[in-house]
């Protein structure tokens, strides 16, 4: 996509950061140039969205379909109280517009599925996974390796957060978590909650992770997951590598399309889910 | 071999170490992992990675052979054997009866790390005669004049 | 006489064989040790047979072992 050179106006808006040195104007450009999908706007796309926006990605596409409701107001800082009830992407794209009338937004208003995901996955550069439970994880996980999209996975529960990039070719999520975890077996944000501020510690760093892949500076997070304690204030780096026996990268992969989760019963023996 | 079978209160195991054993889970992932924390008072020193002769997805078996130099790689070290742990792919942070049953040596903890909620989960438990009670895990270093510290008060 | 157990110097009666040993130790499960006398490690059969003599070294340790059980589980279940 050719460039067009920037305005007096977006110099001045983007300023703080055309001046780094790994920006730049055509940096800058790049960025104004560049699509990036939010999947799920809510605790972790929040964030996510919001500082893309005001980075100046030039479309930004975000996928929900959901409407906001007064428990998400704790977390996800893109909805208002005057938003309840609102479908959330249009509640989205109103703040983004607001933070930046340059972005381009689009919203899909639909809950990903095995039918739908790889064809909005594949009109993206980058996708950011800001869904709210396991199994769509692992759809976005899948949709992005069989369309060959780069993206950024990451979870946040109680105190605890995770976040890992996902190149073609480095270490899938399914790499080390093979398969979701049983309906009921593990807790929802509504069931275990979780510490709002999570979500903007964990979807910024989702969206610095995008900006460095769109800009090509830095090191990306792949081949490593980076979790977060929050009580401790303990960041770890666990390395990572493709697994072998991965059941959707690996050499004999039973995963061949892309499909949507059976909810298996919980079979761990335990009485308490 | 430990003698007396209090149980442990408390683990603390620093960034370092649980990094190791996540690793060596992700790594070993879909099989079980296994291996044996060495440490003082409580506090997790050393992770020594073991082999699982048993290669399952859903058992875990260490060689004799092995656990023979281990234990005495900790003990010239001046350490103790703190903790057992092996990773569960596919469930749930939580020893199987499985587990409970073969939990025999006295004195340390066990550990279990999970991949199976989506984020890693690792919990400890004392696993006496078949009674399971969860030990509370605590991260990096202990603070100034916690217990079982070495630097006194000042 | 002089011996040492897991590292540790112990004073035991004579005549034992390492049943007696792990007996005069309070293993409660004798048949889930491994056992390894002066470095080399036994077999169960020989535990009956091998007489601890003076200075002898020995090490014990219990099976470590367990697992999630889960493919038992999910064929019960099928």
């Amino acid at each position: 996509m050719d460039s067009m050179p920037l305005t007096e106006q977006q110099i001045e808006r983007y300023s703080r950061q055309i001046i780094l040195q790994q920006v730049g104007g055509e940096g800058q450009q790049r960025l104004l140039s560049s699509r990036v999908l939010i999947a799920g706007a809510g605790g972790l796309g929040s964030p996510a969205a919001m500082y893309l926006a005001a980075a100046g990605v030039g479309t930004i596409g975000i996928a929900d379909g959901d409407k906001v409701d007064r428990t998400n107001l704790q977390r996800q800082v893109i909805h208002f109280t005057r938003d309840v009830s609102r479908p959330k992407v249009d509640s989205a794209k109103e703040k983004i517009q607001a933070i930046n009338p340059g972005v381009n937004v689009i919203t899909h208003n639909v809950r990903l599925n095995a039918a739908n995901a790889g064809d909005i996955v594949s009109d993206y550069d980058f996708v950011i996974d800001g869904t709210d439970n396991f199994a769509a994880k692992f759809l976005i996980n899948d949709a992005c390796y069989f369309q060959k999209v780069p993206f950024s996975h990451a979870g946040i529960l109680r105190f605890e957060g995770q976040l890992m990039t996902v190149l073609p070719g480095t270490t899938c999520y399914r790499c080390v978590f093979r398969t979701p975890p049983p309906a009921g077996a593990v807790p929802s944000c509504s069931q275990a909650g979780v510490l709002g501020t999570l979500a903007a510690v964990i979807g910024s760093l989702q969206a610095t992770e995008a900006i460095k892949y769109l800009l090509g500076i830095g090191e990306l997070l792949t081949d490593t997951l980076l979790t977060y304690d929050a009580l401790a204030v303990n960041f770890r780096k666990v390395r990572l590598k493709r697994n072998p026996h991965c059941i959707l990268c690996g050499r004999q992969p039973q995963i061949t399309i892309l499909a949507d989760e059976p909810q298996k019963e919980c079979n761990s023996g335990c009485k308490t889910c | 071999m430990q003698f007396g079978v209090q149980d442990m209160l408390k683990l603390r195991i620093p960034d370092s170490i649980a990094r190791q054993m996540l690793e060596h889970a992700a790594a070993e992932a879909p099989l079980e992992a296994c291996g044996i924390l060495a440490g003082r008072r409580a506090m997790v020193e050393r992770c020594y990675k073991m082999k699982n002769a048993e290669g399952g997805t859903d058992h875990f078996m260490m060689e004799p052979a092995e656990q023979f130099r281990v234990v005495k790689d900790i003990r010239a070290a001046g350490l103790e054997t703190l903790a057992i742990w092996h990773s569960h792919p596919d469930s749930p942070a939580r020893p199987s009866p499985e587990d409970i049953r073969l939990a025999l040596t006295p004195g340390v903890v066990y550990i279990i790390l999970s991949l199976k909620s989506g984020m890693p989960d690792i919990k400890a438990f004392n696993i006496n005669d078949g009674n399971v009670t969860e030990v509370p895990l605590l991260a990096g270093l202990p603070k100034r004049n916690e217990p079982g510290t070495d630097t006194a008060a000042s | 006489m002089k011996v040492t157990i897991n590292g540790k110097p112990d004073d035991i009666g004579e005549g034992l064989n390492v049943d007696g040993l792990l007996a005069e130790q309070e293993v409660k499960m004798p048949e889930m040790v491994s056992v390894e006398l002066n470095g080399d490690i036994l077999r169960r059969s020989q535990f009956h047979s091998a007489v601890i003599k003076e200075g002898d070294q020995i090490e014990f340790i219990y099976f470590m072992g367990g697992g999630s059980g889960l493919n038992a589980i999910n064929r019960a279940t099928d």
